[in-house]
């Protein structure tokens, strides 16, 4: 919660409690005449009533003042798009007091409503003491409202001032003007004290007319005593009923007897009297024989459940009262005469206080709108609108001034106009530090137009040296332009050429890329190609051992067929032999000689197959060493191959290495081309640029040479210009 | 033992030759006139002793080339025991009278020896048939027995 929340709350509050506290219950008690039961109701109305409606007039207020500056916030921060809105949010601030004025009034005047109907059916208020209570309500709220209403706006007259201040607002909206303050005040003024005055009065009258009752009925009761006194003594009781009847025949009064005993020996026909039972009657005679005073010629009792007053005369001593009976009623009646009679000249009087507090606040706004007419056009410019308003008064006062003012200010003017002519010989009579400032500036003017006439003739030479420097520039900057045109083509040439590069170059690195990825790949081939050839010289190396093996085995075959052979020889020189000795031996060996035969045909078969096995041997032998041959050949062309694969896979091996450095190399390449055809196409924007200032300089040179032209017209001109001013000698 | 003429007259009856070859030719001698048979050379098996060399017999020319298969015979004639070299024993057979001819006179053997008596066609062979008791009868003109004293 901030401050001014607080300001606003504290100071309903204080107001609350001094108006309706300290002001409405004593004055409601002192001037109301209310019976105990009528009190307490009262007090216990007020009791729940007041903390309601003190909240509701602290805390409404303070609402509206916290959704003030909400909506001041929200406009402040679009202030500068939507002006209107924040207008809307100043006008709201300086309603508010208005807005809390009213507010207030009708919550108050609400709440007196209602605890009157309260009042009325649960304390038996009476007409009059409703009317009384609403003229009070009706005081007390509107004192409670202007109360509110001057003191929010004091609080928010510095806060609004700030935001007026801030956002630049040239006229403040009117919420209430003068003319209307001036008006509602006295008006206020004038409510209220007729209200005050009324029920004072009202309050005042009523104890007079149960004075002057009270006066009438005494006298009443002492011419009729003796009477009464002598029928009793008598013993006439005809009479003494007749003479009660006779003093009862006005309507609202009843006369009776009544004893110590509640009886009313004679006058008990009277229709009062006749409500009336002896308790009743006993109660009212003890009532009225305590106040019975010896200072005092008759006493009174005014019992308020029966709504009566009884006035009572000793009529012997032994305790017989002469009594005389009214209604309140009547008394009512003639107060609300009364009170109509208050009303009527309450509203004559209000009628022609409006009327003066009109004359009164018109007397007073109406020459101000008038001056701040004036002081408008004054603002604006006009120094000689006429100041017409001349009063008696403090506004007339303020016209005069404004008239001085004006003449005064139609001085300067006319000096001002004077010297706008040239005429500086002059001086002003002006008092105070305007008229001052004003001559001091004159002076100052003479002396800075005596250093300006020498100024113009200093640059009236330099600008005579401008000329010629600027058409020299001119020259130089229209030869630059063509040179920087020039140049400007070359480079655009280089630029295209830059750019051809740079996608050469891109290309060039993709294809070294590609390069060194198949490279990479061939060592990787090579690789595979070289453990390849390492299997196949292994495998080549042991094929060879087994040929050679094998035409060992050969050669192991040859000497066993030789062996074969040998033998077979023998066998067959051995069947020979047999054979021969067969025959020598005639028919007996016969049958051996085919034996021998036989032996010598499988030695010769033996031989045979010896022989051939011995080719096939030997062709094996001259095959297997034609494969070892080819095997060692074959190793050695697989060692061979090996080599090379070997060379050529540090061969590839470099070329992979180089590829790499070709790839960053044509990557670097290809950076730098591109950062050349960027930095190339820099310049040309720089050299069109150089160009376009080239071009600039060029016609600011010829602008120069103008301007020189125009400045030395200038100085010309200027020195006719100040030939004008006449100055003292 | 037959003597060869004595064959020519025995018609009907076989005799066993052993045949072995010289150079071209394939010999036959009977297998009575032969003791044994021996692989070698000559100077091999028994130096000093007699040797009939007929290739000088018969003219023919010296065999220069090694010759695993050569062998020398054994055998018996009217001068004794001697021993003929021969490049190849092949083989014993035995032959009708009917197959053995007379050497035909056209057949060019000019170089025809009193020793060669006869041939027979073997099939797809002509054998010639050496009576080794003759060639101490005609030493003079078809050659001669050496006696190599080693």
């Amino acid at each position: 919660m901030d401050n001014l929340k607080k300001k606003v709350g504290l100071y309903q509050g204080i107001f609350f409690l001094a108006v309706i506290g300290l002001l409405f219950l004593p004055y409601a008690l002192l001037t109301l005449e209310m019976t105990w039961t009528q009190l307490k109701t009262l007090l216990i109305v007020y009791a729940w009533e007041a903390p309601i409606f003190a909240i509701i007039c602290i805390g409404l207020p303070m609402r509206w003042v916290g959704a003030l500056q909400r909506a001041h916030e929200e406009a402040a921060k679009k202030a500068h798009d939507t002006p209107a809105e924040m207008y809307n949010v100043i006008s709201r601030g300086l309603k508010l007091p208005l807005k809390i004025a009213w507010g207030t009034l009708i919550i108050i005047f609400l709440a007196f409503s209602i605890a009157i109907l309260q009042m009325i059916i649960f304390a038996n208020f009476d007409r009059v003491q409703s009317i009384e209570t609403l003229m009070i309500a009706i005081m007390i709220a509107m004192i409670y409202a202007a109360c509110c209403f001057f003191n929010n706006e004091r609080i928010l007259a510095p806060l609004l001032g700030s935001w007026v201040e801030k956002f630049g607002m040239s006229t403040p909206p009117r919420v209430l003007t003068l003319f209307n303050k001036i008006l509602v005040v006295c008006l206020s003024i004038m409510v209220v004290t007729i209200l005050f005055q009324g029920s004072v009065t009202f309050s005042h009258s009523n104890r007079l007319i149960e004075g002057l009752r009270g006066e009438s009925s005494h006298k009443e009761l002492l011419q009729l005593k003796p009477i009464l006194q002598k029928l009793t003594a008598q013993g006439e009781e005809k009479e003494l009923e007749k003479a009660l009847s006779k003093a009862s025949e006005p309507v609202e009064s009843d006369f009776f007897l009544l004893n110590k005993k509640g009886d009313a020996p004679a006058g008990k026909k009277g229709m009062l009297l006749n409500q009336k039972n002896s308790e009743n009657l006993k109660s009212v005679f003890l009532n009225l024989l305590n106040k019975m005073d010896p200072q005092k010629p008759y006493t009174s009792h005014k019992n308020i459940e029966d709504q009566k007053i009884y006035y009572a005369l000793p009529l012997d001593n032994e305790g017989l009262l002469l009594v005389k009976v009214i209604e309140f009623d009547v008394l009512r009646k003639e107060m609300t005469s009364l009170l109509g009679s208050i009303l009527i000249s309450s509203l004559v009087v209000l009628f022609i206080a409006f009327y003066l507090s009109y004359r009164l606040a018109e007397n007073a706004s109406a020459p101000l709108k008038k001056l701040e007419a004036v002081a408008d056009k004054i603002a604006d410019g006009a120094i000689s609108s006429p100041v017409n308003v001349i009063t008696g008064d403090e506004i007339g006062a303020l016209s005069c001034s404004f008239l001085r003012m004006q003449q005064e200010l139609s001085k300067l003017s006319q000096q001002a106009n004077n010297i706008a002519c040239g005429d500086l010989t002059g001086q002003v009579e002006f008092k105070g530090d305007l008229g001052k400032a004003f001559n001091r500036m004159q002076t100052d003017l003479s002396l800075i137009i005596i250093q300006v006439r020498e100024a113009i003739l200093k640059i009236s030479t330099a600008c005579n040296q401008i000329l010629a420097s600027s058409e020299e520039q001119a020259s130089g900057a229209s030869e630059q332009a063509a040179s920087v045109g020039e140049t400007t083509a070359s480079i655009e040439e280089l630029s295209a050429t830059a750019g051809q590069i740079a996608e050469n170059s891109d290309i060039q690195a993709g294809m070294a890329e590609s390069t060194q990825q198949n490279a990479e790949e061939s060592a990787n081939a090579m690789d595979e190609a070289a453990e390849l050839m390492e299997n196949i010289r292994h495998h080549t190396e042991k094929s060879a051992e087994q040929i050679m093996s094998l035409g060992e085995k050969s050669q192991q075959i040859g000497k066993v067929l030789a062996i074969i052979n040998e033998v077979a020889a023998e066998t067959k020189m051995l069947s020979l032999n047999a054979a021969i000795e067969a025959s020598k031996a005639g028919e007996a060996g016969k049958g051996f000689t085919v034996v021998a035969s036989e032996i010598r045909k499988l030695a010769e078969n033996v031989v045979k197959s010896t022989g051939s096995i011995e080719e096939i041997a030997r062709e094996i032998q001259t095959a297997a060493n034609g494969s070892v041959m080819a095997a060692e050949e074959n190793v050695k062309l697989v060692k061979a191959g090996a080599e090379k694969l070997t060379r050529v896979e540090n061969a590839m091996q470099e070329i992979v290495t180089m590829a790499e450095q070709t790839t960053d190399s044509a990557k670097q390449v290809s950076m730098a081309t591109g950062q050349q055809k960027g930095a190339s196409e820099q310049v040309v924007l720089t050299m069109h640029e150089l160009s376009d200032v080239a071009r600039q300089m060029a016609g600011a040179a010829g602008g120069t040479t103008q301007s020189a032209n125009s400045l030395t017209q200038m100085t010309k001109d200027l020195k006719k210009i100040i030939s004008r001013f006449k100055l003292e000698a | 033992m037959t003597p060869a003429t004595h064959i020519r007259n025995m018609h009907g009856k076989t005799f066993d030759f052993l045949l072995f070859r010289l150079g071209s030719f394939l010999l036959g001698v009977a297998t009575e006139q032969v003791i044994r048979i021996r692989r070698g050379v000559m100077a091999q098996i028994n130096p000093g002793s007699q040797q009939v060399d007929l290739r000088d017999i018969f003219q023919m020319p010296p065999h220069n080339q090694t010759n695993n298969s050569a062998a020398v015979l054994e055998v018996k004639s009217q001068l004794g025991r001697a021993y003929i070299p021969v490049d190849t024993a092949e083989d014993t057979i035995a032959l009708n009278l009917d197959q053995i001819k007379k050497l035909p006179p056209l057949i060019n053997f000019h170089k025809s020896h009193p020793a060669l008596w006869g041939l027979a066609l073997l099939e797809n062979r002509i054998v010639f048939l050496v009576d080794l008791d003759r060639l101490s009868t005609n030493d003079s003109r078809n050659g001669e027995i050496k006696s190599n004293m080693v």
